[in-house]
């Protein structure tokens, strides 16, 4: 396989912006993988993976040191490792059950005391609905910055923000 | 339901899940290793991307090569029918401009002192050289007017390279810096330096006592500095 090394960023600017996130998440980005993943090898290709993705979607990532950073950083890598586990987990067709201690119950923040019923809500969503309705609502990037940072065609994501907002609204969610 | 609320409960969903986070001693707990070190910081600088199946660019790419053999290999056959070695330019009669070259002196002196020990005492104990391991050459000795050591390190973070020359009064230079690619980076307290990284290498260049100190290499600007600072009595 030839491989050319391009360089994907363009500014020195953006450079330093990226080398400062991989410093300043390098560890929570490895963190979160090996909480999906469950393995150490894995886990840091994710990061590697979601430092590409960042990159891509650098001109995504406005205020350095954010809470909304730091939540976009963690929705990608969570992303990322998902899809890296859904990947694996065919390549070594595994049974699924060999998994599933690993991955976090979609729950696992519900098990805190909830503030408001919509927190529950938001709990209960799963998270290929969660990640892209959370970019657009609270982070408040457009359709295409969040079909680009989750690797999903446009149309997708505004599918799922649509049913994300459905769930959300109906009272069986609850239940 | 309107955005306003969903944006509230979202805030609180990160709050939370910050909480559900270990704390940063826990966090610093966490080994990253060198080779992922190493992978980010070459797709920082140079992304490694594959090119396996674009079978339109690897052709181009073979045809560039065997147009480039090709292109050696008929200037070699017509400097041999020239007589003489033609991977020597002093056995050509005649070079590119229509002169005989001169051979150069074989006695000339070489004021660079190769192979000595970069532990001797040239820097008077000011500087200290880095713990990482020594690899490839060093040199030491007189350029001009300037004392200088030059040797080539290995971190398990990578390779770099260390010149520290000796700062004469008369010839000293204010550090460059250059707003497209550098900026003023602290190593310590009363010691700045500059940080160079125009996408290919990345540089810090200090001044420390009568010395100025020159890292270039393959690593972060964090290794650059614990580097540095090693080097700082």
């Amino acid at each position: 396989m030839l491989a050319l090394y391009l360089s994907l960023i363009e500014t020195n600017e953006d450079r330093d912006k990226i080398e400062k996130i991989y410093h300043r998440y390098k560890k929570l980005m490895k963190y979160i993988a090996m909480q999906i993943l469950g393995r150490e090898e894995l886990a840091e290709d994710a990061v590697h993976d979601t430092m590409v993705r960042l990159i891509e979607n650098l001109s995504s990532i406005k205020e350095e040191g954010s809470k909304e950073e730091k939540a976009f950083v963690a929705i990608v890598t969570e992303n990322v490792a998902r899809d890296l586990w859904r990947k694996e987990r065919y390549r070594r067709s595994e049974d699924i059950t060999d998994y599933l201690h690993v991955i976090p119950s979609r729950g696992s923040v519900a098990e805190k005391v909830y503030v408001n019923e919509l927190l529950e809500r938001i709990c209960a969503l799963p998270e290929t609905l969660r990640a892209p309705l959370e970019m657009s609502v609270y982070l408040g990037l457009s359709s295409k910055e969040i079909a680009r940072a989750l690797n999903i065609t446009e149309e997708a994501v505004r599918k799922r923000i649509q049913r994300g907002r459905e769930y959300l609204s109906k009272e069986e969610a609850l239940s | 339901m309107n955005d306003k609320k969903i944006k509230e409960a979202f805030a609180l969903y990160r709050k939370n899940w910050e909480e559900d986070l270990p704390d940063d001693r826990q966090l610093e707990e966490i080994k990253i290793s060198h080779e992922l070190d190493r992978k980010v910081r070459k797709l920082i600088r140079g992304k490694e991307r594959k090119i396996g199946g674009n079978w339109r660019i690897m052709l181009q790419t073979a045809a560039c090569i065997a147009g480039v053999i090709i292109l050696s290999a008929a200037a070699f056959i017509v400097l041999e029918k020239n007589g003489g070695d033609p991977t020597n330019i002093y056995d050509n009669p005649i070079n590119s401009h229509g002169e005989i070259p001169e051979r150069p002196k074989q006695d000339s002196e070489n004021p660079l002192e190769e192979g000595k020990d970069p532990d001797s005492n040239a820097f008077e104990g000011e500087v200290l050289l880095p713990e990482a391991v020594p690899v490839g050459f060093v040199m030491t000795g007189v350029d001009g007017d300037k004392a200088y050591i030059r040797h080539e390190y290995q971190t398990a973070s990578g390779g770099f390279y260390l010149h520290i020359s000796q700062i004469f009064k008369d010839v000293a230079r204010p550090l460059d810096l250059q707003e497209d690619y550098c900026r003023k980076v602290s190593i310590k307290e009363g010691v700045e330096g500059v940080y160079y990284n125009d996408g290919e290498n990345a540089k810090l260049i200090f001044e420390y006592k009568k010395y100025r100190i020159h890292l270039e290499g393959d690593l972060f600007l964090e290794d650059f500095i614990e580097i540095a600072q090693s080097m700082i009595k």
